[in-house]
């Protein structure tokens, strides 16, 4: 082994070796405790709080190689979290939280599993009371990383106890929680989650500037007013809940409708007009039917609205998902916004913002909705010579269309 | 070695700092590399860097590697600033990304060092105070040290235990929750 018969660990300043240990998952860090004495109180003044799985020697990866000991199982993560939290140097702030046990093995009692969810929202409950400490202007941000965590509540997740919080990462976690809310926070990624509630999750971040929120399972979540918002990237995809069961649900009555285009002389207005795979379509007579879609909401917007401040916005979006198209038809309330063409305003397929400067559109061939929304844009004071049009774009992973819209950027669809 | 005495042509105008390392090689390297170290940004504030920064902890060979990471992070760091103004393109994010894989790679390709130099970056990052690099030095020795037993650990850094038998069976008792 390389470094000869120095112990050059041990001869780190303190400082040194503390940023070290405190880069180890937290059972591996508490373990140096017996390697020397120099180590046995140093796990106690790291900043960090890190749980990563414990993986069979079978199964681990290049990048998840195999660690010593057994797998967690709920029992002995609730022991080791409660010993470690109450033992770690009282008080002892929390720069990083990082909880990632993966899944537990040798479970399988309900009772435990339960005890441990309930524990792990006191865990990080904890962790976020102590992140509050005062820091020097310039310092690190305070930054919550939560991953494959599970979130079972009826209330919220309430940042508020926590002022330092700016940075919030949600990575495969399990939200069933009514509200998130932090008034400090300036970024949120919400990256493969599964919002699992009965309700929409409301997101309450006043100060937010950068929101990215994709590939998530379950309702969308309702964005409250973001007043301080600069970028945001959204994406749904089609395994989203908010997915038309009659594949594109094309339009919607609402109350402003002219059924002319449709061949439809119903005078339903709570229609439903969906297209099925082979192009037939299919008209609904009223929005129960239809129940995916509009059914159980108040018609009020669920994203658009709290995004309506940003200057970089790419919005991308499985054709099924209709949480865009509703959320138009919930903003554009007044039916004065009437254009010339043959498409009425409740074909209106965004709105158009007042400060867009280009537009950009990609998609698979120049089509219909293309045709549509160039429509829209321009009769809304968009010039077509700032419209570019990417055609042949092949998506990555979406069959669907790609829509951007930006001061900078612009739309996409 | 990297040759950081040359100056950069393109910094004529900028102000140029001299590191002296401990056996006494001068390194001239620009401000903007040089305050990627805070002990050294606030010589500068204090207007104590005339006839050259001597940093008596580290050698010419550490201190070529430290220049070496500070002269690509510093361009970074200068990308990043420009980046905000001048993109007008959504292919400014292809850009980024490419940008950040390539200082990626940079990190990986300089963290294969000998584990005795590993430990003498640890050093000079913490006594520069480099933050990006301390974290990168330091991620690396945890990362060998993740996952394995107290022994391992002993052996792979010739650590010696200091412990009686007696007092670390006591500890292990405290600890058996992290043992589990």
């Amino acid at each position: 082994m390389a470094g000869g018969g120095e112990d050059r660990i041990s001869a780190l300043p303190d400082d040194a070796l503390l940023h070290i240990v405190s880069f180890l998952p937290s059972d591996d860090a508490v373990r140096t405790s017996v390697l020397a004495r120099r180590w046995l109180h140093l796990w106690k003044s790291t900043r960090s709080l890190r749980i990563t799985g414990r993986r069979d020697l079978s199964s681990g990866g290049a990048r998840h190689p195999p660690r010593w000991g057994r797998p967690w199982t709920a029992s002995t993560l609730t022991n080791f979290m409660n010993h470690f939290l109450l033992l770690r140097g009282g008080g002892a702030p929390v720069d990083v939280c990082e909880i990632l046990c993966g899944e537990l093995y040798g479970g399988g009692h309900d009772e435990e599993a339960g005890d441990l969810n309930r524990a792990a929202g006191l865990w990080i409950r904890h962790a976020l009371a102590t992140c509050n400490a005062p820091r020097a202007p310039g310092e690190l941000l305070a930054k919550v990383e939560l991953k494959d965590a599970t979130f079972f509540s009826s209330s919220s997740v309430d940042f508020s106890r926590c002022a330092a919080l700016e940075d919030l990462t949600m990575d495969s976690c399990k939200i069933h929680v009514d509200e998130i809310s932090s008034p400090s926070l300036t970024r949120l990624s919400i990256v493969e989650c599964y919002f699992d509630g009965g309700a929409r999750t409301r997101i309450s971040a006043p100060r937010l500037g950068r929101l990215q929120l994709s590939l998530c399972n379950g309702m969308t979540p309702l964005l409250e007013k973001m007043p301080m918002l600069v970028a945001a990237n959204v994406r749904l995809e089609g395994l989203c809940g908010d997915s038309c069961i009659h594949n594109v649900c094309k339009h919607h009555g609402y109350t402003y409708s002219d059924e002319s285009d449709y061949d439809d002389d119903d005078d339903d207005r709570d229609g439903c007009y969906c297209i099925d795979e082979d192009g037939s379509g299919v008209y609904l007579e009223n929005v129960s039917s239809c129940e995916s879609c509009y059914g159980s909401d108040d018609g009020s917007s669920v994203l658009l609205g709290g995004l309506s401040s940003a200057v970089d916005l790419e919005l991308t979006s499985d054709p099924l998902v209709f949480i865009f198209r509703k959320d138009c038809n919930a903003l554009i309330r007044n039916p004065a916004v009437k254009t010339d063409n043959n498409y009425g305003s409740k074909e209106q397929l965004f709105l158009v913002p007042k400060h867009l400067n280009t537009v950009y559109i990609k998609c698979p061939k120049e089509n219909e909705l293309v045709k549509k929304l160039i429509m829209t844009l321009t009769t809304n004071g968009v010039c077509r010579n700032q419209i570019r049009i990417e055609e042949n774009f092949s998506p990555p992973e979406l069959s669907g269309y790609e829509t951007e819209e930006s001061d900078r950027d612009g739309i996409f669809c | 070695m990297a040759s950081a005495g040359s100056g950069d042509e393109k910094a004529a105008a900028a102000a140029m700092i001299t590191l002296i390392s401990s056996d006494n090689e001068k390194f001239e390297v620009t401000e903007a590399t040089a305050t990627l170290s805070q002990t050294i940004r606030h010589m500068i504030e204090d207007g104590c860097t005339d006839g050259g920064v001597p940093l008596p902890n580290v050698t010419s060979k550490i201190l070529a590697r430290v220049i070496e990471y500070c002269k690509k992070h510093a361009t970074a760091a200068a990308g990043e600033e420009g980046s905000s103004s001048s993109f007008s393109d959504a292919a400014f994010l292809e850009v980024d990304r490419a940008f950040l894989e390539e200082l990626e790679e940079f990190d990986d390709a300089f963290l294969e060092v000998d584990r005795a130099t590993l430990f003498d970056l640890i050093l000079a990052a913490n006594y520069l105070d480099i933050k990006g690099l301390l974290n990168l030095t330091c991620q690396k020795v945890a990362d060998s040290v993740k996952g394995k037993t107290p022994e391992q650990i002993r052996e792979m850094y010739n650590i010696v235990n200091d412990l009686t038998p007696e007092e670390e069976a006591e500890i292990r008792r405290e600890t058996q929750w992290a043992f589990e």
